[in-house]
């Protein structure tokens, strides 16, 4: 019989003391642990780029419809309706067409293949169903290797040349659904072309896009290189824009080939601004640059003492800047001196709006200010308080002048007096307005794009409305 | 918990970016440099809680050899008394056991704050700048330093450094500085008791790296940057004002590490043999007073 032999008197204390020094050990490796916890949990990611795109009113084929973004989407909606015409990027990428471009230069290599006229047309008929993602793309290379030389034809030019076609698909493909997968957000302006039939634009991620503006199908895609907080601004058969890379493009509009490029100090946030034969831009370098078609710069204005992400305004020989030093400057559009300047308690980054000799100007102060556009005399008694920052570029819409404030608050203002008379101001509760409001054409709407996927209709024909009309964006 | 946030935005966040974006202006717009100048007179700003670390570091240290004489006296006999008898030694030494938590718990606003403050000035998204200028104070020196370049050397310190160099650093100087703080054990494995707490110690020294190397991994570059400046001079500082006790043979150990001079391992005592001494007698000496009593640590900058 086994019994069990005596305990050993010290066991129990040696437990009860190896366990008090664990506790006391643990308790500085679990607090450093919890510390380690708090700090991860309130260093939570950064916030992604949301944009800030302002709504665009195109006609297509004859009908009215309102190009708008959100996050990484953009829609083409008929006013009023949230079935939208097309949405880019398309929810399926396998069956969105490569760009017009690839398709082409595909095409072109499909000619010169030494193959029948037949074979030439039956893998045409491919390329035109090829899309930058799914089966199309293995059919269109399947149907490449089943290709047999014509008769006479030379077998081996046409190995190399079944390899070269197929590495162009293959990099067509790759490169289109990348670009479409990178886009992120849209803050600057959409360009249209002036046929009013392809729409240009460049999220966030610096890719720019010719789109159908009637199909939202891309005719041609370029990558810039470097992330675009600006838009895009159109001049006949010209694109300008500028990047974060420092650089101001020129593009041809029917290719997105670059034709010339501007190496600016700093980087480029704002849409340029066209003004008979002189683009005008600005940069964080602190500088407005007044360049002539070709690149060459005909002046430039370094009297900031900060960054300017401002849209230049021109109008009555003067150039509106406002700049990060809570200064809003007026420039001689002749040779860039500086004519006034106009102080205000934060920066101006709105898009200054001028109407019969008077500026108006918002600030991130929260204020919007009225002065004499040549004289920067003030007009109002003081300025308009909004009590929240102003990023929108406000409008001037019924008679009034419609503001924006970044938390949600639309104000109807007196265009001589600067005040909001009763009834004069709407609250978008929940939202934040960062982008530009725009006119509805023909009427005294306003479009505001909010933060949120719904795009507002403000009538500012009266006093605002107590609720505007919105219009959700589709999922 | 807006209320908390506003107090703590008011508090930490605000003043940090505001300084920062101060120092940038100052260095020329380089933000990097400005996160140095920060980090250091934040050294500066600690000053106080990092000697009383370090104070706290040498007398834990230098009451090692008590500490296990009265492990060895009340070993599985009285765990109540062995309790009391190490808070008394605590007490009398002046130290506190958790001392050494709470720099680190000084620290964190402070983190938490260069953390919110980065992503406010270097954030990558536009929408950023707005929320940043918000917050700059209505000083035109201030607004004036906008925008601000996010470049240091190779690194985009809005960015998580993908070069892990900056990782790698914050973890081997944070290690460093944990070993040197550590206090070196007298008697390899006496107790249980010792031996858990330097298994706990030495879990200590490479897990906290461990952690904050992933940290560093998620967030921008500029707060790893924060971290390894903080570390490097810290070790410089230990090393200065604790006096030589920076062994490579202890810090590149991932065991418990090397007995102290005049220890003796159980295995050793029980062969009846002393133990293996990898110090000079004097500094065991010195170390280990002869009277038994607690060994304060001599203040200043002399090296043994």
């Amino acid at each position: 019989m086994i019994s069990p032999g005596p305990a050993s008197p010290r066991q129990p204390s040696a437990r009860v003391s190896r366990e008090t020094s664990r506790r006391r050990f643990a308790v500085p490796a679990v607090a450093a642990l919890a510390l380690l916890a708090v700090f991860a949990a309130a260093c939570s990611k950064p916030a992604s780029p949301a944009g800030w795109a302002s709504a665009r009113p195109v006609t297509v084929q004859g009908k009215d419809v309102v190009l708008v973004a959100n996050k990484a989407h953009l829609y083409a909606l008929p006013v009023g309706s949230s079935l939208e015409n097309w949405q880019f990027p398309p929810k399926v990428k396998d069956g969105y067409p490569v760009s017009e471009q690839a398709s082409a230069q595909i095409l072109a290599l499909v000619d010169a293949l030494p193959v029948t006229d037949t074979d030439k047309t039956k893998l045409k008929g491919k390329v035109a169903d090829l899309t930058v993602n799914g089966a199309t793309i293995s059919g269109l290379k399947d149907a490449i290797d089943a290709l047999v030389p014509a008769p006479g034809g030379d077998a081996a030019a046409l190995k190399q040349q079944q390899s070269d076609l197929k590495s162009t698909v293959d990099a067509a493909t790759k490169f289109e659904k990348g670009a479409l997968d990178k886009l992120q957000a849209f803050y600057g302006d959409f360009g249209v072309s002036s046929d009013g039939k392809t729409v240009f634009v460049v999220p966030f991620r610096g890719i720019a896009f010719a789109l159908d503006i009637a199909s939202g199908h891309t005719r041609w895609v370029r990558n810039s290189g470097d992330q675009v907080v600006g838009g895009i601004a159109v001049d006949g058969d010209r694109l300008y824009f500028g990047t974060k890379g420092k650089h101001l493009f020129a593009v041809e509009a029917a290719t997105g080939k670059t034709i010339w490029q501007f190496n600016t100090r700093g980087q480029v946030w704002d849409t340029p601004t066209i003004d008979g034969d002189t683009i005008y831009v600005s940069s964080l370098d602190g500088s407005l640059y007044a360049l002539d078609k070709s690149g060459a710069q005909k002046w430039v204005f370094r009297g900031v003492t900060s960054g300017i992400g401002a849209r230049p305004v021109v109008s009555g020989g003067l150039v509106f800047i406002g700049a990060f030093d809570n200064k809003l400057y007026a420039v001689s559009t002749s040779d860039g001196t500086e004519k006034w300047s106009l102080k205000a308690g934060n920066w101006f980054w709105a898009t200054p709006v001028v109407k019969d000799g008077v500026l108006y100007a918002a600030s991130l102060d929260g204020k919007v200010y009225a002065v004499d556009a040549q004289t920067g005399a003030p007009k109002w008694a003081h300025p308009f308080d909004a009590n929240s920052a102003i990023r929108s570029a406000p409008a001037i819409a019924g008679g009034g002048l419609v503001v924006a404030s970044r938390n949600g608050h639309i104000f109807k203002l007196d265009l001589a007096s600067g005040t909001s008379s009763d009834g004069g101001t709407m609250v978008l509760g929940g939202v934040e307005v960062l982008a530009d409001l725009v006119n509805k054409p023909g009427g005294d709407s306003v479009y505001v794009v909010p933060s949120i996927a719904t795009l507002f209709e403000i009538d500012a024909s009266g006093t605002l409305g107590a609720l505007p009309g919105s219009t959700p964006l589709p999922k | 918990m807006d209320y908390v946030s506003y107090i703590f935005h008011l508090v930490f966040v605000d003043p940090t970016t505001n300084l920062l974006v101060v120092l940038a202006r100052i260095f020329g717009g380089n933000y990097g440099i400005a996160i140095i100048v920060f980090t250091l007179l934040m050294k500066v700003i600690t000053w106080p809680l990092t000697m009383s670390q370090f104070r706290q570091s040498r007398v834990m240290q230098a009451i090692q050899p008590r500490m296990q004489e009265i492990q060895k006296k009340y070993k599985g006999k009285d765990p109540k008394k062995l309790q009391a008898e190490q808070m008394a030694l605590y007490k009398e030494a002046g130290v506190n056991p958790l001392g050494c938590i709470f720099p680190m718990l000084a620290q964190m606003p402070i983190w938490i704050a260069l953390y919110q403050s980065i992503r406010l000035t270097l954030g990558d998204a536009p929408e950023g700048l707005i929320t940043l200028s918000q917050r700059l104070y209505p000083i035109p020196f201030v607004h004036s330093a906008v925008p601000l370049s996010n470049q240091l050397l190779f690194w985009n310190l809005g960015q998580p450094d993908s070069s892990y160099l900056l990782v790698f650093v914050v973890m081997a100087s944070m290690y460093v500085q944990q070993k040197m703080m550590t206090p070196r054990p007298t008697v390899a494995a006496i107790t249980p008791q010792a031996q858990q707490q330097q298994q706990t110690t030495q879990m200590m020294s490479w897990m906290m790296p461990l952690m904050f190397g992933f940290i560093s991994l998620n967030v921008p570059a500029g707060l790893a940057l924060y971290w390894a400046v903080s570390n490097l001079s810290g070790v410089i500082l230990q090393y200065l004002f604790m006096g030589r006790t920076f062994d490579w043979k202890y810090m590149l150990s991932l065991s418990p590490g090397p007995p102290a001079p005049g220890a003796q391992s159980s295995k050793a005592r029980a062969e009846g043999r002393p133990a293996r001494l990898d110090r000079p007698k004097d500094e065991s000496a010195e170390q280990t007073p002869g009277d038994g009593g607690v060994a304060r640590p001599k203040r200043g900058k002399k090296r043994r």
